[in-house]
């Protein structure tokens, strides 16, 4: 009953600060099915990832949480759908680190991630391991860079696209370790995986699961993981920092957001419940098998985070002078 | 081949649990493939979480079967109301079409759904017996392999119209230029979209196949003297006489050999295998039912090659877990999340879920066969409705599957210009299939050149210091001028002369 | 035929000059190598080039093949040109603010109307069925999120 009364009282004071209806029907919320926007096509890392969320969202809300692909334009025609949408709550957005903190960068776009969403919550979080073909020649990451500086501008590196995440590390490396791996870009990373394997380009940044098979039988070598943690799929292979890049770390993420203008109790109650689902272990396992790490957090955090990433990513983009004209 | 493993595949393909879903998978592909457009990105989302919720057998039989189901789908499209789903099947629309405007849609599907099976038994044994050797294949394409081949590629595709070299050519290039629009791929650069975000991802194969195909040729017989109610009324047998089985044998045989090969190289071997084995017909069939007029070749061998390219397609899928198409990618999205993982030992550590799968793709051809002979009766039916009705039926199911697939009102404002423009071809005499091969293929061919030259340094001497590109490339030279010379010297006066579609 | 092929070539031109200017302003060269622009460029080049070539060959042997022309071609079917084209267009206009249903009725309604043989209340029957059709397959039978009725119609803001 008590939090009931401080609901209403939340509602009442919201209303009367914002004098629109829409925070009014926040106690009730949800009464239809909630739509979750993927930005991308179904089937990948972040589809599934989103469908398990919406899945758990959907026990917890006791409303179905449907997910809908709104795919193309590297993410944005979904940024830009769900920014455009009414912010009552039945629109959330489940976007990546590339669509909120890289393409800002990259493409003049009609929306402002930072003004334009609220943050609800991280939803994941998903380490690149760092493959070179074995023909390089190189076991670690020491090694590779002394070849790099010995030849520069020789070697190369696979990309999955302008400003992606898999161009963006390798680039993060290039600048950390003061040497030019020149890109190679790929429609993606399997692409480029196949072409370290067939001996076309020298390494890429790749998903540890989509690697383990040929790190293991030994058509790909794995040099280092780009977090600050060791992968569970590879124990053996050490972090950038531990292998000597210090202050190397860095895993893309997907998040969970709403239109701007999104009651402030919808919000809570969202990351409240996307904090729940992310801690059930049968929804950590399936986000194991998938490789990706089951992280949430609050949305004060994520906004921190989106903030501190657009600007680490601008002043890469700058650095490495990745223009889009 | 170990044939205790093939065996032990059949024992776990042949359960009433995998049969079942084999079934489910082949129906609802060919269920969805006939929709023009809506094809296998609604089947995707539509299916994804009863997937991810079955054992990882049961789960790739089914999207497996939902791939062939709809490729197969695809083909009968093209030969009913000549819109082809996806890029294999446009080959099959030029005869195909012209057979069911003859009365013969009957046998023109029989006779697809036949060499389809033909070719996918003939490629399942080829991926029991030699799934690991083949895989090495793919890795030996690398990108200027890959652009010599689609050079190769698009000067064949010159040979599938019949008409005068320089406008099939110039066809191609319209193709190649559409397919520019969209963000390039190596600089982020929007190119050609007009400020337009939808056409960021460049105009879809759907809103071409649709728009210049389809409703081009709804323009066309509508406004056609002909009373097009007559024809269809003449329809002929359901299912291919005696003589035409024998017709299609070689052919069929022909286009198995060409797609099993070209299937081992993801992203072109589907679509190049159909009119690499439609060009090789070129050269072997004689006689008064030429090709282009509705001949029995022209279906059997392109449909025979872009199944048996959609078998092998699983050798790179598996071995290496590079997928030809986002339906493969969900395939491996399937198989990841139940903790297999694509790769050179995927045969070796999970034998059952291997030969399962590769027993129950021959299953489901023969599922889909036996779906299909008894449907072509309805699809004959359907041409019989008065045309009158069934334009708007077109148009509809068009707009709707075009519209379905992305939300995307701008996409249905193209596919009203494309219907105009479809028309517009067929009145000076371009013929659309040249067309739809560049759009397809271009961006590929931009995309291995640039990647070569990045590789390279620029410098062009790796085309020519790889063998297989070499070659390639030599032998697109040699095809060149053997279409070029003969054909200016000796049939300039007729080779303007355009059939008239009936 | 010979005048369409004349017609057609220069059809070619245009489309191959108005290619060039659309993608005038992109790079002809970048940091990878070769720029977004070279490929346009390089098309439109050629695709004008063959465009001559059609239109040069059908002045050229004109005469030769007046004879075999004897058959004057039909006459564009005009009706069934802008009523096919107009169902996708009215589609297209009506679809984000009435809704699908609308859009879709006014689409098959219209292009109904490019058979001559049709009368208002079979082109009414078949509206009604189509629609009503295709809303079963899309909406509930392959679950795609349709708005069906827009926002103009249910009245929301």
């Amino acid at each position: 009953m008590n939090r009931r009364h401080a609901l209403m009282a939340l509602a009442i004071a919201s209303l009367a600060v914002t004098g629109t209806a829409g925070a009014a029907s926040a106690q009730s919320w949800p009464t239809k099915p909630v739509v979750m926007v993927v930005p991308f096509a179904p089937g990948g890392a972040t589809d599934v990832s989103a469908r398990l969320v919406a899945e758990g969202l959907s026990k917890e809300l006791g409303q179905s949480v449907v997910v809908e692909n709104r795919t193309g334009a590297a993410g944005n025609i979904g940024v830009a759908y769900a920014v455009g949408a009414r912010p009552d709550g039945y629109t959330l957005l489940f976007a990546t680190m590339g669509t909120l903190t890289t393409n800002p960068h990259l493409y003049k776009e009609t929306f402002d991630v930072q003004k334009d969403l609220v943050p609800i919550s991280k939803t994941f979080e998903v380490d690149h391991v760092l493959v070179v073909k074995p023909s390089l020649g190189v076991n670690s990451i020491q090694e590779l860079v002394a070849l790099a500086k010995s030849k520069p501008g020789e070697l190369t590196y696979g990309s999955a696209g302008i400003g992606s995440s898999v161009q963006m590390f390798a680039v993060m490396l290039n600048m950390m370790a003061g040497i030019d791996v020149r890109q190679v870009p790929y429609k993606g990373s399997a692409e480029a995986r196949v072409a370290v394997v067939g001996g076309e380009i020298d390494m890429v940044m790749d998903s540890p699961p989509s690697a383990l098979a040929q790190i293991r039988s030994g058509a790909l070598k794995a040099l280092a993981v780009t977090n600050d943690k060791r992968n569970e799929t590879l124990p053996d292979v050490p972090t950038m920092a531990e292998a000597g890049i210090t202050g190397y770390a860095a895993s893309a993420w997907g998040a969970l957001l709403a239109p701007a203008g999104t009651p402030q109790p919808i919000v809570d109650r969202l990351a409240t419940a996307t904090r729940k689902v992310l801690a059930d272990p049968a929804v950590i396992e399936k986000y194991k098998k998938t490789g990706l790490g089951a992280v949430s957090s609050s949305p004060e955090e994520l906004r921190a985070l989106i903030a501190a990433d657009t600007k680490r990513w601008g002043d890469m983009v700058k650095a490495a002078g990745i223009k889009v004209e | 081949m170990d044939m205790s493993q093939l065996a032990l595949g059949f024992a776990a393909a042949l359960t009433p649990e995998s049969l079942f879903y084999c079934f489910l998978g082949a129906f609802l592909g060919t269920a969805i493939g006939v929709l023009p457009g809506i094809g296998a990105t609604a089947t995707i989302a539509l299916l994804l979480p009863i997937t991810l919720s079955l054992g990882p057998l049961s789960a790739i039989i089914m999207l497996s079967g939902i791939y062939y189901g709809s490729q197969y789908g695809g083909s009968t499209t093209a030969i009913l109301i000549r819109i082809p789903g996806e890029g294999s099947s446009v080959v099959t629309a030029i005869d195909g079409y012209r057979m069911a405007q003859r009365g013969e849609a009957g046998v023109a599907l029989a006779t697809a759904a036949i060499g389809s099976v033909v070719a996918g038994s003939f490629a399942t044994l080829l991926i029991g017996a030699l799934a690991l050797p083949l895989s090495a294949v793919a890795l030996k394409f690398g990108a200027p392999e890959y652009f010599a081949l689609i050079t190769l590629g698009l000067i064949a595709s010159v040979t599938l119209a019949h008409g005068s070299v320089p406008k099939s050519l110039a066809m191609v290039i319209v193709g190649i230029m559409l397919s520019m629009v969209g963000t390039d791929l190596y600089t982020g650069t929007r190119r050609l979209t007009f400020g337009e975000r939808s056409l960021a991802d460049g105009i879809s194969f759907v809103v071409i196949s649709v728009g210049i195909f389809g409703l081009g040729e709804v323009i066309r017989t509508i406004g056609a003297p002909t009373d097009r109610d007559l024809i269809t009324a003449k329809v002929q047998g359901l299912f291919p006489t005696r003589a035409q089985f024998r017709q299609m044998a070689a052919p069929i045989l022909r286009g198995t050999a060409i797609g099993s090969l070209l299937g081992l190289l993801p992203g072109a071997g589907a679509t190049l295998s159909s009119f690499a084995a439609y060009a090789a017909e070129k050269r072997f069939v004689r006689g008064p039912h030429k090709l282009g007029h509705g001949a029995i070749e022209g279906v059997a061998a392109p449909e025979a090659a872009n199944n048996a390219a959609a078998q092998t397609s699983f050798i790179p899928m598996l071995t290496l877990g590079l997928p030809a198409n986002p339906v493969m990618a969900l395939m491996i999205g399937a198989l990841v999340i139940q903790g297999i993982r694509p790769g050179p030992n995927v045969i070796s550590a999970n034998p059952t879920l291997f030969w399962g799968l590769v027993a129950s793709m021959w299953i489901g051809n023969l599922i889909l066969v036996v779906l299909n002979l008894p449907l072509i009766r309805l699809w004959v039916m359907l041409l019989r409705i008065p045309y009158r009705y069934l334009a708007p039926a077109i148009v509809a199911l068009c707009v709707m599957g075009v519209y379905g697939t992305a939300f995307s009102v701008a996409e249905v404002w193209l596919i009203t210009g494309f219907a105009a423009f479809g028309y517009a071809l067929y009145r000076f005499g371009f013929e659309p299939a040249p067309l739809l091969m560049g759009f397809v293929l271009g961006p590929l061919l931009e995309e291995q050149l640039r990647r070569a030259l990045i590789i390279s340094k620029g410098s062009p001497l790796i085309f020519v210091e790889r063998p297989i590109s070499a070659a390639l490339l030599a032998l697109s030279v040699l095809v060149l001028a053997a279409m070029m010379l003969p054909r200016l010297r000796r049939r300039r006066a007729t080779v303007f002369q355009e059939p008239e579609a009936i | 035929m010979k005048n369409g092929d004349l017609w057609g070539g220069l059809a070619l031109i245009a489309f191959a000059a108005l290619y060039a200017w659309a993608g005038s302003d992109l790079k002809l060269v970048s940091s990878l190598g070769i720029g977004p622009g070279l490929f346009p460029r390089l098309l439109a080049g050629i695709l004008g080039l063959l465009g001559v070539l059609i239109a040069a060959q059908a002045v050229v042997f004109r005469n030769a093949e007046a004879a075999e022309d004897s058959d004057p071609p039909d006459p564009v079917p005009l009706r069934s040109l802008l009523l096919v084209s107009a169902g996708p267009a009215a589609f297209a206009v009506m679809a984000v603010p009435l809704g699908v249903v609308p859009a879709l009725a006014g689409a098959v309604f219209v292009s109904a109307f490019a058979s001559r043989e049709i009368s208002v209340v079979e082109a009414f029957v078949t509206t009604v069925v189509l629609v009503a059709a295709c809303v079963l397959l899309f909406r509930y039978g392959l679950g795609l999120p349709l708005v069906l009725f827009g926002d103009l119609l249910t009245g929301a803001e």
